[in-house]
């Protein structure tokens, strides 16, 4: 008699294929080609657009292909992740795919993975196509300057023109808007645990995401707002600092565009305070999603 | 209900894990000049609602270049106080951004306080024009001292400090002030040393000070040499008596000592 084979609780096998199909799934979505082309037409337009800017056109060009990666990843994960239960419920995936020796823990996770890679990769390619955008802009100021500036005073010009460009300092900032659109995925798959409909899951998601930025405010009023914020307000304020995420934490990027250097002690503390977010969120995710009754 | 309250509990405990941290990260993040916008009143009367909220949705920058265009077309209608307003809130939004504090300085002090003078405002007396005048000037000064406050070292906004009180406040102690705190900044321009120099070669009573600066700038070699540098000390050697002997800068016409070089 052939040995039986023993079945592990958790296989990064079963969780990989997860991804990879949701993935898959998430890729031949039409919101997918929409937004994301969306977002590379806004960050390559940008080289038109900063000619209606006053004297600062290498900071808009940066400030709004930021703007657009940051605007765009969030939307990308919230609109992807909060079709996913709901869309696997009614084509009757999830039954298919839980009847098997399947986890619901490996396939919140394999759910989650797939939109964390559509999201990096989404990211990635605005990246490039920023870097792109901001090096044609400089190459561009570059001529420009060469033909009007007076040769004493050049090299003075592209030093400070290169230190507007694309520097390496950008990069832990756009990490760091991946990771805000990753929090908020994991966010928004909390929610669609809870919920029963993807229109409820976005629309409270948005409004987390909109509550999320102004946490900080209700957090100082709760812990440092002293004998002046009533005790009722002290209250109210409390309740949305416990609940909401702080996603202000994570808008490093404004003042990294205008040249401030991020440490990377500080990036690695607030990377790492982004990462325990997902982790708290996805596994109050699967204490719902456990407990559900499908 | 059971089942809900689970996970609420779970929210609240991990809630109140992470405050007093989060409290602590911001405070961080502050003092490494990260989130010092002020998102106030004026900010969100500029802005509109939809602006407003927008900006405190994590698209501040955007909203600070949207208000520093519309400041670009309110200075091609010359419309100076709309401008002030629109600068104001620009730089609230984006305070890190040097380039915002230098121009918005730079077009109170300059360009609205020159149109003042001007008459351009039709303010009837040269009285009240040169009230305006100095209103303006001030509301420059006070750009630059808030662009100090979040770029203290901002070696730019310093020398741009020294401009102003040289130039238009002539006022002389403080402009070799701000260009002696410029040139002891990173990514200063060699010519601060010189300038703090200058504008205390003008400060009577100072006179003594301003020679031994220059002195010391001239014995450094021919990059210090400039012509305005030589002309001071010919002019400070005459005024303190110096020995002919000790003297660096020798005399050769007239013309030169008292005719002001053209290069600084």
């Amino acid at each position: 008699m052939p040995a039986a084979h023993k079945h592990s609780p958790f296989s990064l096998l079963r969780v990989s294929a997860l991804a990879h199909n949701t993935l898959l799934e998430l890729v031949r979505l039409k919101v997918f080609y929409f937004l994301l082309l969306f977002s590379l037409l806004v960050i390559g337009s940008s080289i038109f657009t900063v000619k209606f800017s006053f004297q600062n056109p290498l900071q808009v060009l940066k400030d709004v292909g930021l703007g657009a990666m940051s605007i765009f990843s969030w939307l990308l994960g919230l609109l992807c992740t909060a079709s996913l239960l709901p869309k696997d419920q009614e084509d009757r995936t999830l039954y298919t795919i839980l009847a098997k020796p399947v986890s619901r823990f490996e396939y919140l996770l394999g759910k989650l993975s797939g939109v964390f890679l559509l999201l990096t990769l989404s990211v990635l390619m605005m990246s490039v196509v920023f870097a792109g955008v901001l090096g044609l802009r400089e190459q561009q100021e570059i001529i420009e300057l060469t033909q009007t500036t007076p040769a004493e005073q050049l090299p003075q010009a592209l030093e400070t023109l290169r230190a507007a460009a694309f520097q390496a300092n950008l990069v832990p900032g756009i990490l760091l808007i991946l990771l805000k659109a990753l929090l908020c995925s994991t966010l928004t798959l909390l929610l669609s645990t809870i919920a029963t409909s993807s229109v409820f899951t976005i629309l409270t998601s948005v409004v987390i995401y909109l509550i999320g930025h102004v946490q900080g405010i209700a957090r100082e009023a709760w812990l440092s707002g002293g004998g002046d914020v009533s005790s009722l307000t002290r209250v109210l304020s409390a309740a949305v600092a416990l609940v909401f995420p702080d996603l202000q934490l994570f808008n490093v990027v404004d003042e990294i565009a205008v040249g401030t250097v991020l440490p990377m002690p500080l990036f690695l503390q607030v990377s790492s305070f982004g990462l325990f977010y997902i982790a708290v969120y996805f596994l109050l995710a699967q204490v719902v999603f456990s407990s559900r009754e499908l | 209900m059971k089942k809900a309250l689970l996970p609420l509990l779970l929210l609240l405990a991990f809630g109140a894990l992470r405050a007093p941290r989060e409290q602590a990260l911001m405070a961080t993040l502050r003092a490494g000049g990260f989130q010092l916008a002020r998102l106030n009143a004026n900010a969100r009367a500029q802005l509109g609602q939809g602006g407003f909220v927008a900006a405190l949705s994590g698209f501040r920058a955007l909203m600070a270049d949207l208000l520093w265009i519309r400041a670009g077309a309110a200075f091609e209608q010359t419309a100076w106080s709309r401008m002030e307003l629109l600068l104001h809130s620009a730089t609230q939004l984006q305070p890190r951004a040097v380039l915002f504090w230098e121009m918005a300085h730079y077009h109170m002090a300059y360009d609205a306080a020159t149109a003042m003078r001007s008459g351009s405002n039709l303010l009837p007396t040269a009285a009240l024009r040169r009230k305006a005048e100095l209103e303006f000037i001030r509301i420059g000064e006070t750009f630059l001292r808030d662009g100090l406050s979040f770029n203290p070292d901002s070696s730019r906004l310093w020398e741009r400090l020294g401009d102003l009180h040289a130039r238009r406040l002539h006022d002389h102690a403080q402009a070799a002030v701000a260009y002696e705190k410029a040139a002891g900044l990173p990514g200063a321009m060699s010519y601060l040393r010189r300038f703090a120099a200058y504008e205390l070669a003008h400060v009577p009573g100072r006179e003594k000070e301003a020679y031994d600066k220059l002195r010391s700038l001239y014995a450094e070699g021919q990059g210090q040499r400039v012509p305005t540098l030589l002309h001071l000390l010919g002019q400070l050697e005459e005024k303190l008596a110096v020995p002919v002997a000790q003297r660096a800068y020798t005399k050769k016409t007239a013309s030169e000592v008292s005719e002001p070089p053209v290069v600084r």
